[in-house]
């Protein structure tokens, strides 16, 4: 019993989270994201990369599980379609909520300003020009959607966390 | 959810031979799983039957059934990996879904099933001899049974929920609110539940049988004993062939609409069949039970039964998804993979073959001998081959490594 535990907690669990904290935010490195996305062009298996599919249609009108009223953003879904986007794009690395892992809410400093956040959303992420996080396309209508819902995340005042992202903030 | 947004849901990857391959060891590794999930739950009944019964044959059957139950978990553990992997290659799209909309059961699934496990070691290590002592902590073989059906009964939930992509959406998103906990079992039917559940009553008599044929190997084995299991067997397989075939008629009654075909196909008919088969064999064979390997017979015609009722089973969902909802599961793309596909027979035809027959003898014989066992020297020399065989596969695994990335 006592070596089913030790085994549990010292090696079991530490190797898992290891392993799983090296490959994110790749299931199979630098080809399929954690939430599934395929980023790039496998010709021996005949494989498609899905970029170019989302730059030109984006998320919301090519995932799967999406409500059908969520697939176009317009002024009253936008908080929704947003959050649809953040389950489908943010959150296999990090925590919707306050708790959990790498939550969202914390990378932004608490901004409030919808405007940057989607500036940084599209300029960022948009292009592949960060470090840690694949390319995201996003385009207009779900980077704001996306930037609604990230700004609603933090309606308290939160230490400011510096990022590559937000220097600004400081 | 239409059949283009099922497609979507698959792997691009495709898969590495044909998938009727995948669909047919699916079938057999399930009816081999299922097989030692009822003998498990079988021999816990009889176990938790006998611990609270003051009959020497009892308490001795109880004795002998945990020790069989705990192998049957482990056994429908390793046999359970199996149509998981092959039922996720070819059914990704539902299996994933079915898992991701009551994720949190999936997880739970492993820590109830682990502390239904120890439950029954706690058990086996309070009563060493259940025998000739008086039963201790009962509690715990109860604990046990009752874990490992809710363990069934999640399994049961998402082998079922993948059945109804229709519904999806709705659970997904109920009234257009998306809700990604995943805290819910959403769809079940008690009726099918039941039937398999049920089905192990039989499967436990079948095995029973081949207990007592054993036991009539070993020199100086209680000859009252083994003349109580025959009528006890006897009586199991008659109740547990008339539950089987009242839980499943009661279960084809309360299919769905979309399913409705299957209650009337000939895979019903086949299984009937080979379930009524399996149940009047041993009344058939009668005196012959004793004669030559006849003992062990129920039990192999019971694992041909579970395999024809594992094939309908398969039926029910390939046609219904194919019916009702588009989804061909045998027109996946295929990339073949020459090593991989050669590698995995070669490894369960020789590796299995060799390893496993010389394990299993060894236990066989040892079992069957009263002191200590030597084993022959041909069967020395077949354990020497397995470890030959398991040195060459180790290296062969590497050498292939190393090879790729070298080249």
């Amino acid at each position: 019993m006592g070596m089913t535990v030790a085994v549990l907690v010292f090696g079991l669990w530490p190797e898992e989270v290891a392993r799983e904290s090296l490959r994110k935010p790749y299931v199979a490195g630098q080809y399929v994201y954690s939430n599934q996305v395929i980023a790039r062009d496998v010709p021996g298996l005949d494989i498609k990369s899905e970029i170019p599919l989302l730059e030109r249609k984006g998320f919301l009108q090519t995932q799967v599980f999406v409500p059908d009223r969520l697939r176009t953003v317009n002024p009253h879904n936008a908080l929704e379609a947003g959050r649809s986007l953040a389950l489908t794009t943010c959150s296999n690395c990090h925590s919707l909520s306050s708790t959990g892992m790498r939550p969202l809410a914390n990378y932004f400093g608490g901004n409030t300003d919808v405007t940057m956040v989607k500036t940084y959303l599209q300029g960022a992420l948009g292009t592949g020009n960060t470090i840690y996080m694949p390319h995201i396309p996003l385009n207009d209508d779900e980077a704001y959607a996306l930037a609604r819902f990230i700004v609603s995340l933090n309606p308290s005042p939160q230490p400011v966390v510096r990022t590559a992202a937000a220097p600004e903030k400081e | 959810m239409d059949a283009a947004m099922l497609y979507a849901l698959r792997d691009p990857a495709g898969i590495p031979s044909h998938p009727v391959i995948f669909l047919v060891l699916g079938v057999l590794t399930w009816a081999l799983h299922i097989a030692a999930v009822q003998v498990m739950l079988g021999a816990s009944a009889l176990t938790l039957y006998g611990a609270f019964s003051r009959d020497a044959h009892w308490r001795r059957l109880a004795a002998a059934m945990i020790t069989t139950a705990k192998v049957a978990v482990s056994v429908a553990i390793v046999l359970g990996v199996a149509p998981l992997l092959f039922v996720q290659v070819i059914y990704d799209p539902f299996w994933y879904t079915s898992n991701v909309l009551s994720a949190r059961w999936v997880i739970g699934f492993i820590v109830i099933l682990i502390l239904a496990y120890l439950a029954m070691y706690a058990f086996y290590y309070r009563n060493p001899k259940l025998a000739s002592q008086p039963t201790r902590s009962a509690w715990q073989m109860v604990a046990s049974l009752v874990l490992m059906l809710v363990v069934g009964w999640i399994m049961h939930v998402l082998s079922y929920q993948m059945l109804l992509p229709e519904q999806w959406m709705g659970w997904y998103a109920p009234n257009g609110n998306i809700n990604p906990g995943g805290q819910a079992l959403h769809a079940y039917s008690i009726t099918r539940f039941a039937f398999f559940i049920l089905l192990s009553v039989a499967v436990v008599a079948a095995w029973l049988f081949a207990y007592r044929r054993y036991l009539m190997g070993r020199p100086g084995e209680d000859a009252g004993y083994i003349a109580w299991l025959l009528p006890l067997a006897h009586r199991l397989m008659l109740a547990g062939g008339v539950l089987a075939v009242a839980s499943g008629a009661l279960w084809l009654a309360t299919l769905p609409e979309k399913m409705a075909w299957f209650a009337t196909s000939a895979w019903v008919w086949a299984s009937a069949i080979a379930l009524l088969a399996a149940a009047f064999f041993p009344r058939l064979l009668g005196n012959k039970l004793d004669q030559g390997l006849w003992g062990y017979a129920p039990f192999a015609l019971g694992a041909v039964a579970l395999i024809v009722v594992a094939a309908a089973r398969e039926a029910l969902r390939f046609v219904t998804l194919l019916g009702s909802h588009g989804y061909d599961a045998l027109d996946y793309k295929i990339n073949l993979d020459w090593y991989s596909t050669s590698l995995f027979f070669i490894t369960f035809a020789v590796l299995g073959g060799v390893v496993l027959g010389y394990l299993l003898t060894v236990a066989w014989k040892a079992g069957q001998t009263k002191g200590v066992y030597t084993p022959s020297p041909a069967l020395t020399r077949l354990g020497n081959l397995s470890i030959g065989l398991l040195v060459i596969w180790i290296v062969q695994y590497f050498a292939i490594g190393f090879y790729v990335w070298a080249r």
